[in-house]
């Protein structure tokens, strides 16, 4: 699967963003990228902190992760919704 | 693809082989420098600028590092943007802070932006007034910037001589730099320009008045363009504390930094001819003071940022001292780690609160808060100096008279070292003097250049805030409210 990632410019982020990213990505076995959103299966709008400056760019469908976040309840998650949405045709 | 998506950003290493092309001419320790790219008291403040480009590659931090251009709707580094919202202005003082936090050094790009957009609304109002040409020659010219993605330095500040007289009175007249001929197809300018952040790491100069001017210095009332390595430019290397450490072999350790710095150097401009289409004020005196007052504002601005983000690292630095000393968990020291940390984060206040009260100009470009941006550096002229103190008092004594790298290195002395000079056992004793040289690196070695004088003296010293806290202040408007207040009826 293809996974969009956009970050919050990262200015006083409370936890480590690309790390936590990659985390999640490895356990959904997708490939991340940054750019054509719309070409993506799922989205995640990371910020580093409450503030949530990550803004997305584009329509595909997406979480918002901040310094709360639990990896394991987010890839649970998005399984279920890509799980839902059926097979790609 | 949209034309906005398109990057025209270089990367660090693009960067870093631009600046080799270039032929500049610089003196350091007495001698001239044949490649300064490499030299090793140059090349830690070159790394900070090239973390500008390195960061603006990385899906991490490009909101921050990037934004579309006004002039070619293309995908710009920020530090060449025209800020167009207040949001912009937030982004730049976010951006900034990220830069501190990487580099704990000063990374000499934020003057040129700022230069920028102050030239880039004084244009505007002084064609509108004058029917000059300035602001479309600006435009051009930053348009070239932007595609480029050229490092700029921001040259205001000139050497001044005798502060009581103006800059044709001085005894000599190139104290302030000044136009010594006008030619059809341009100007020959004479003089020089003090404390050049950045000026070896960058590709142009943007070069402005540093004082409001009067009719009989409109020699003096200039601001033009050029490459760095212009004919007739050259530069003189600023020394800083403990800089020669640099040129010991491996001294990695006692650098406290070893990959990262700043860098001044006075500019000397020796009858440089600039063409007409670099002209951005010649002789209009009544826009001098404009351009001074709106650069040293975004100047005060950026200070909310880049300060702040610098003393994230200290006041880190300060922690871990403290960790490894085994005092983390003393009061006093934890109260102290507050206080740091709450007198950044006023700085970091001042510096957003600016951005957000910013208003558009009639170019269109958005400017701050000048106020509220005066008041933030006001502020950066005393906190950073209590920062240290209380970073100095965690870190104790220890770090100004812990031994040489050498020391450590030589195996009859390694064995006492580790033995006397270990705080927890289990933290090493290297990676003890490791922080307290970043400790002593930032409150009174190279980098304190950035982190404490320039605080001071930088985008203008104290005294200049306070007169436009002055000018700004209202005064007539609190005491009408305080007569409302008080029932007097005039």
């Amino acid at each position: 699967m293809l996974l969009y990632v956009k970050f919050c410019g990262g200015c006083n982020p409370t936890f480590d963003r690309g790390t936590l990213v990659k985390h999640i990505a490895s356990l959904l076995d997708a490939q991340i990228v940054n750019s054509y959103p719309e070409q993506a299966d799922f989205g995640l709008l990371v910020s580093g902190c409450s503030r949530h400056c990550a803004k997305i760019l584009g329509d595909v469908p997406h979480i918002l992760i901040d310094h709360k976040v639990d990896a394991e309840k987010i890839v649970e998650e998005i399984s279920q919704f890509l799980s839902a949405s059926g097979p790609d045709c | 693809m949209k034309e906005g998506n398109i990057s025209i950003m270089m990367t660090r290493d693009q960067y870093i082989e631009s600046l080799k092309k270039l032929n500049l001419s610089v003196y350091l320790l007495g001698e001239k420098v044949d490649v300064p790219t490499e030299h090793p008291i140059i090349r830690p403040s070159l790394n900070s600028v090239a973390m500008t480009y390195e960061l603006a590659q990385q899906a991490e931090y490009e909101d921050l590092m990037t934004a579309t251009s006004s002039l070619t709707g293309k995908k710009i580094n920020r530090f060449t943007h025209i800020h167009q919202s207040t949001d912009d202005l937030i982004k730049k003082v976010k951006m900034q802070r990220l830069l501190g936090q990487k580099t704990a050094a000063c990374f000499q790009r934020c003057v040129g932006m700022d230069a920028a957009n102050a030239i880039y609304s004084a244009t505007f109002e002084c064609d509108a007034k004058h029917g000059t040409g300035y602001h479309d020659n600006f435009k051009k010219y930053w348009a070239m910037i932007q595609d480029k993605d050229y490092t700029v330095d921001g040259a205001m500040t000139d050497p001044k001589g005798d502060r009581g007289l103006s800059p044709s009175n001085q005894a000599d007249p190139d104290r302030y730099l000044h136009v010594v001929e006008r030619r059809p197809d341009g100007i020959v300018v004479r003089g020089s320009k003090a404390h050049q952040t950045g000026i070896i790491n960058s590709h142009e100069v943007v070069v402005m008045p540093t004082v409001a001017m009067k009719p009989e210095d409109k020699d003096y009332a200039v601001a033009f363009a050029l490459p760095s390595d212009a004919p007739g430019i050259f530069m003189i290397y600023g020394r800083q504390s403990c800089d020669t450490r640099k040129l010991e072999p491996d001294a990695g350790l006692d650098l406290g930094n070893k990959n990262f710095g700043g860098h001044e150097a006075l500019m000397v401009f020796d009858n440089v001819f600039v063409p007409n289409d670099r002209i951005f004020l010649d002789g209009e005196t009544d826009f001098a003071g404009m351009i001074v007052e709106r650069f040293a504002s975004y100047h005060r601005q950026s200070y909310g940022g880049c300060k702040v983000g610098v003393g994230d690292v200290l006041i880190g630095a300060a922690a871990l001292a403290a960790e490894y000393n085994g005092a983390a968990k003393a009061s006093h020291v934890k109260d102290k780690i507050i206080e740091m940390t709450h007198l950044n984060e006023t700085l970091y206040s001042c510096g957003i609160s600016c951005s957000c009260e910013g208003c558009k100009t009639a170019s269109g470009n958005y400017y701050v808060d000048g106020l509220l941006a005066n008041v933030c550096k006001q502020n950066v002229t005393r906190f950073p100096y209590e920062i240290t103190r209380l970073a100095e008092d965690i870190a104790g004594g220890l770090m100004v008279t812990m031994p040489a790298q050498q020391d450590f290195e030589n195996e009859e002395l390694r064995p006492y070292l580790d033995k006397y000079l270990r705080g927890v056992d289990c933290v090493s004793t290297m990676d003890r003097m490791r922080v307290l040289r970043l400790v002593e690196n930032l409150t009174l070695g190279t980098a304190a250049v950035g982190y404490r004088t320039e605080s001071m003296h930088g985008a203008g010293s104290p005294q200049a805030q306070r007169i436009m806290i002055s000018r700004q202040s209202n005064l007539e408007h609190k005491k009408a409210l305080a007569k409302n207040i008080a029932g007097i009826k005039d």
